[in-house]
């Protein structure tokens, strides 16, 4: 018979043994569960615990936005924004019904199982088997944040940066666009393309411990390179001029059947680009939709044409500057010129018999011109022209400038000269015609053009300065060919150009278009003029492409013209000089 | 000789308890001293934990904050885009069409008079 005291030590040890096993099955279950979340779910807790304590943040480089000025106030013709589509995996909807009506309550969309949005958005989210349905494009933030605020499972937002250009047709060539080129969205054409490096924000990305604020803990292994947004580009282009022009570009293509056209207009003293514009144009906020990608290139700096009987002022600037004429000089005209067994007439075969110097300009006669550049001869005449800005870029901020071709005077055969002082046989852009004449207009100094006036950065601000190119011809020839071109528009073929009350200068041109190996019927009319001749606040070139429905540019592109500087001299509020 | 082994016991035994009750005293002062620590290091924990959970709690905050700043400035973007619509050359074609302006037309500018000279008393 045990003893009290053997069982009660028989009980206590019984009882040491069961609380032992408790503690023994506990720390096997600890055990087990500390290897289940250390070895077996290590990743998954790593990764959760990562996550937890780590920042992965990438952050975009806004792109910098385009600007014009207007009465001291920047207004702005580009800009980025975010755009958000919503896409939806039908296959993680539960109840593709409910998520339909509320979707269509925050879209906007009625809630009629008749209407054909509503219907399209149910499908989209019935379809079981998809994984991947656009439900709408380019939501708004507020919608995002309302979408998102229901919390509905299988829906999500793809971000994208889009550019929004508030001119629409209007800057078309001018801004370029921003769109793909490969994988990779840039500046396409115009300041878009040309200014890319400066517009284009860094993205940056910051990585590393964070500490429990959320802030990132700065450690050796941390990175944090910031974005940077691109800088902000002020145009010197007028608004409103602009729109003019295009405007006036538009109702002349159309009223004489012409295929296209282009006015560019420069403040003639500092090269400041006021307007640009060729018609037709393109939207730059679909230019997706654009099928002929022609569309996209600038004629106003890429294409070269024969400029015509325009090219008259340059070889008049080029013999009086020579010293080889007068304008009250006499010639002869008989109608035609024989050169190297060609004849060269006038135009419509007219005969003005004898003329001053001055007269051949205002009737724009091409056998005159041919005589006065004889006087100059072909080497002489060849570096006046290139003298005058042509064969050479103009440097204007675009991209895709183009430089003509004068390869027809550097041939010793004379009837190269001949066609060359009249504008035909030589190519040239429209930019650099315009610019020739900027040169008579400033005191006959050729400047660069530009379209930049200032680049805004984060820190810095630069302006961006006239530049003179060259002194082409003399103060005192220039105000020659001024008076010239004076009565070319109030006596000669550019009646129409004129304004009432106002001195303007300018010179019509209608070139033939050479077509495999000779002329063909078409042609190109254009004006280049400036106002007040006796101060030019600007010189604009018009050009009208092909039109069917006139011959010449006396009723195409100097009307045209006279309708534009009528515009911007009351809009520059200029007061009449004369009666 | 057991007199005096009794007294030395005595003195002993008194020495002995003396020196219990000393180090009892002692062991009591360790205690509270004990006592007062654990109870200063659960305090400092407790302010640990309030100041910890505030820290936590401001650290959302400021997260909140800064989403909301972030989907406002994207507001604030897309109010600036409609201004910029309504202020486009287009829009304010349509606008001229709709409230009936007319095209400025004869324009007549004001010509300083010969001999007149105007003073200001």
């Amino acid at each position: 018979m045990p003893s009290r005291l053997s069982r009660k030590f028989n009980d206590c040890h019984l009882r040491i043994i069961i609380v032992g096993t408790i503690f023994f099955i506990l720390w096997i279950i600890i055990v087990i569960r500390l290897a289940q979340l250390q070895i077996i779910e290590y990743g998954k807790y790593k990764e959760a615990s990562q996550k937890l304590r780590t920042i992965e943040k990438e952050e975009t480089g806004e792109r910098g936005q385009i600007f014009v000025e207007e009465l001291n106030k920047k207004i702005s013709i580009a800009l980025s924004s975010y755009h958000y589509t919503l896409i939806a995996e039908p296959i993680n909807i539960k109840e593709s019904v409910e998520a339909a009506v509320k979707i269509a309550e925050i879209l906007d969309i009625p809630i009629d199982e008749e209407n054909e949005n509503f219907k399209n958005l149910l499908i989209k989210l019935s379809k079981k088997n998809s994984q991947y349905e656009i439900v709408r494009k380019d939501l708004s933030q507020s919608q995002v944040e309302k979408i998102k605020n229901l919390s509905l499972t299988g829906l999500y937002f793809e971000k994208e940066i889009k550019r929004f250009y508030p001119e629409g047709n209007c800057l078309s060539h001018l801004l370029g666009f921003y769109g793909y080129r490969g994988d990779q969205k840039v500046g396409r054409y115009g300041i878009e393309e040309f200014y890319e490096n400066i517009l284009s924000g860094k993205d940056g990305i910051i990585k590393g411990e964070r500490a429990r604020t959320g802030a990132l803990i700065s450690t050796i292994e941390s990175t944090v390179k910031e974005s940077q947004d691109g800088s902000d580009i002020v145009l010197t282009i007028d608004r409103t001029i602009q729109s003019k022009s295009c405007e006036i570009l538009e109702e002349s293509v159309n009223k004489f059947g012409a295929e296209s056209g282009t006015i560019i207009i420069v403040n003639p003293k500092t090269g400041e680009v006021l307007s640009l514009c060729n018609f037709p144009g393109f939207d730059p906020n679909q230019y997706s939709l654009v099928k002929d990608f022609n569309l996209f290139i600038n004629s106003a700096i890429s294409h070269y044409y024969e400029p015509g009987s325009v090219f008259k002022v340059i070889t008049f600037a080029a013999a009086i500057d020579d010293g080889k004429i007068k304008p009250d000089d006499k010639f002869e005209d008989t109608g035609s010129i024989k050169i190297s067994g060609h004849t060269i007439k006038n135009a419509a075969e007219k005969i003005y018999g004898k003329v001053t110097m001055r007269e051949i300009l205002e009737k724009s006669i091409n056998t005159g011109v041919i005589f006065i550049a004889r006087q100059i001869g072909s080497s002489g005449f060849l570096s006046w022209v290139k003298k005058f800005g042509f064969e050479e870029k103009t440097r204007i901020d675009l991209p895709t400038e183009t430089v003509g071709d004068l390869r027809n005077l550097y041939q010793k055969n004379e009837i190269y000269l001949a066609t060359a002082s009249f504008g035909q046989g030589i190519t040239v852009t429209p930019i650099q015609m315009l610019m020739s004449f900027a040169v008579i207009a400033n005191q006959g100094k050729l400047m660069k053009p530009y379209i930049v006036k200032e680049i805004i950065s984060q820190k810095n601000s630069y302006l961006s300065k006239p530049e003179e190119v060259r002194q082409v011809i003399s103060p005192q020839t220039s105000e020659i060919i001024k008076d010239l071109m004076i009565s070319a528009v109030e006596n000669g073929w550019g009646k129409r150009a004129g304004v009432k009350g106002y001195l303007v200068a300018g010179k019509t041109g209608t070139a033939e278009v050479a077509r495999s190996g000779g002329y063909s019927s078409e042609t190109i009319h254009s004006f280049i003029g400036f106002a007040p001749a006796d101060n030019p606040r600007f010189v604009a070139i018009v050009k009208i492409d092909n039109p069917t429905l006139v011959n010449f540019s006396d009723q195409t592109a100097a009307p045209a013209f006279g309708q534009l500087a009528d515009f911007i001299l009351k809009y520059y509020q200029i007061p009449p000089t004369e009666e | 000789m057991s007199i005096l082994v009794k007294r030395i016991n005595s003195v002993y035994e008194t020495t002995a308890l003396k020196n219990k009750e000393v180090e009892l005293h002692n062991l009591k002062k360790i205690f509270k001293l004990n006592i007062v620590i654990l109870i200063f290091i659960f305090l400092v924990l407790f302010f640990y934990l309030i100041e910890i959970n505030q820290v936590i709690t401001f650290g959302l905050r400021i997260n909140e904050l800064e989403k909301s700043k972030n989907n406002l400035q994207k507001i604030n973007k897309e109010l600036e885009i409609e201004k910029i619509k309504l202020e486009s050359l287009s829009n304010a074609q349509n606008q001229i069409l709709t409230l009936g302006f007319v095209k400025v037309d004869n324009l007549e500018y004001l010509r300083p008079m010969a001999g007149l000279t105007l003073t200001r008393k």
